[in-house]
């Protein structure tokens, strides 16, 4: 594969420039916010593409699955920044509890059954993809939860109401925790429709500019995105299982 | 007579003072009080979907934090003076009761019936959101009627309707009461309303008493 010279990836900063351009001359307000986001994918990458060349020269089963753990750590502090709203501890504990089950049964059942790679912990193979599936899994549930949140709000009298007509809380609150677990799962069904035929995927992509053969690129890129769908819905169904009961105190009385 | 509610020393924040009162079964009650004095909280005290600060509230001789909650809120139906209805049609509205306790759907012509003696013309199937404040009460009281429970708790029930609905929906609800044993409890800022009671509980300011 051919090395990109730093001096060509400096005009790949030339989107940037004309977005920023843009941005100014029409005055929306996130020309400072698309300098700092560009800002900081860079000195991010650049650092993980040291850490990362670190990790799998050392090849540490210990290193590797600290730093999938570490991985888990950010992804749940993400979620709760995403949220834009302080989480109670029981929904913090729930969203700690779905991540990191449903994504790491998921990475070790796709890692040992599905991929079987030549050493077992192989940080070459564990550290990409436990991106890709906790990445794709935060995605999930922060959407379901904002869904969620959302929801329980604009809904409250609803909710107030089925209790007062004699519902089980988790029935007053089944259809929004639906409607969340719908918006959490959609993007990752709405990708896989769309994977081959409108866009390539990354993964893929990159190995077949690595060098590998297309045919070893899908099997790969099958393997993932089943694996992916198998943690978001495996991370937010955990979620949906748990988190209902944030909502309720132990006299079955609705908390808003 | 048989206490049915009694509530002890119950406080909530700073809106109900220490009260003790007694609820008498086979009466309709009325409880009375300006707006902010704690009516509601209590009819929520009543049914469990809230619980006092402190104090003691018993149902037929019974702690409620003893019986399992969400049965006793089966046996004590509260409907809200703010009337909540769900989206989609006045039928899934009124049988969405029935179906969150599992129980039988009536058929369509006595569900009719019901909208009749409430004086109201639109058919089942008429979207909740052409309704009126005045309607979507009504629907809601008849959609806790059907679930037929022990006690039918009402918050303010008229306060949306005018004064001859009113008189007919509280006409209606007093011939509910002579013909079966359910118990009414609901509760009013109107004079006129609470003299159909036969028990009135007075809020008085943040402390309550019961009269006969």
């Amino acid at each position: 594969m051919s090395d990109i010279a730093i001096t060509r990836l400096i005009f790949a900063y030339v989107f940037v420039w004309m977005l920023y351009l843009f941005m100014r001359n029409r005055k929306i307000q996130q020309d400072k916010l698309l300098l700092l986001a560009s800002f900081r994918m860079t000195i991010q990458l650049v650092l993980a593409g040291y850490v990362l060349g670190i990790i799998l020269q050392v090849d540490n089963p210990i290193i590797t699955i600290s730093t999938i753990f570490l991985m888990e750590i950010f992804a749940i502090l993400n979620i709760k920044k995403i949220a834009q709203q302080k989480l109670s501890l029981p929904i913090l504990k729930s969203v700690t509890l779905s991540l990191t089950t449903g994504t790491l049964l998921v990475l070790f059942f796709f890692l040992l059954v599905v991929v079987n790679p030549p050493s077992l912990f192989d940080p070459r193979y564990w550290i990409p993809l436990a991106g890709m599936i906790i990445g794709n899994a935060m995605t999930g549930i922060s959407i379901g939860l904002k869904t969620l949140l959302d929801n329980v709000e604009s809904k409250k009298d609803q909710i107030q109401t089925s209790l007062h007509l004699g519902a089980e809380p988790k029935d007053a609150i089944g259809d929004i925790l639906n409607k969340s677990f719908e918006a959490a799962i959609l993007p990752t069904l709405n990708s896989m429709l769309g994977m081959g035929i409108i866009f390539l995927p990354g993964m893929m992509s990159g190995q077949i500019i690595a060098g590998s053969s297309p045919i070893t690129a899908i099997r790969y890129q099958i393997g993932i995105m089943l694996g992916i769908t198998g943690s978001v819905s495996l991370s937010i169904f955990i979620f949906s299982s748990t988190v209902w009961r944030s909502f309720f105190n132990e006299k079955k009385q609705f908390i808003s | 007579m048989k206490p049915l509610f009694e509530c002890q020393s119950i406080t909530f924040l700073d809106i109900i003072k220490p009260s003790t009162l007694t609820i008498y079964d086979s009466l309709i009650t009325s409880i009375n009080g300006a707006s902010g004095s704690g009516k509601s909280t209590l009819l929520s005290f009543l049914n469990g979907t809230k619980s006092p600060s402190s104090g003691l509230i018993y149902y037929k001789g019974q702690d409620i934090l003893d019986i399992d909650i969400v049965k006793h809120r089966r046996n004590v139906v509260l409907v809200e003076q703010k009337p909540v209805l769900f989206p989609g049609t006045v039928y899934s509205n009124l049988i969405i009761g029935l179906q969150i306790q599992h129980k039988k759907i009536p058929p369509e012509n006595l569900l009719k019936n019901y909208l009749d003696d409430f004086h109201l013309s639109f058919s089942l199937q008429e979207s909740i959101y052409s309704l009126s404040g005045g309607e979507a009460q009504r629907v809601c009281i008849i959609r806790c009627l059907l679930l037929q429970p022990e006690v039918l708790l009402l918050d303010e029930p008229t306060s949306s309707l005018d004064e001859n609905t009113a008189d007919h929906v509280l006409h209606y609800l007093i011939q509910v009461h002579q013909r079966s044993s359910m118990n009414i409890i609901f509760s009013s800022h109107s004079e006129k309303l609470s003299s159909k009671a036969d028990n009135i509980i007075q809020i008085a300011e943040k402390r309550m008493g019961s009269s006969l």
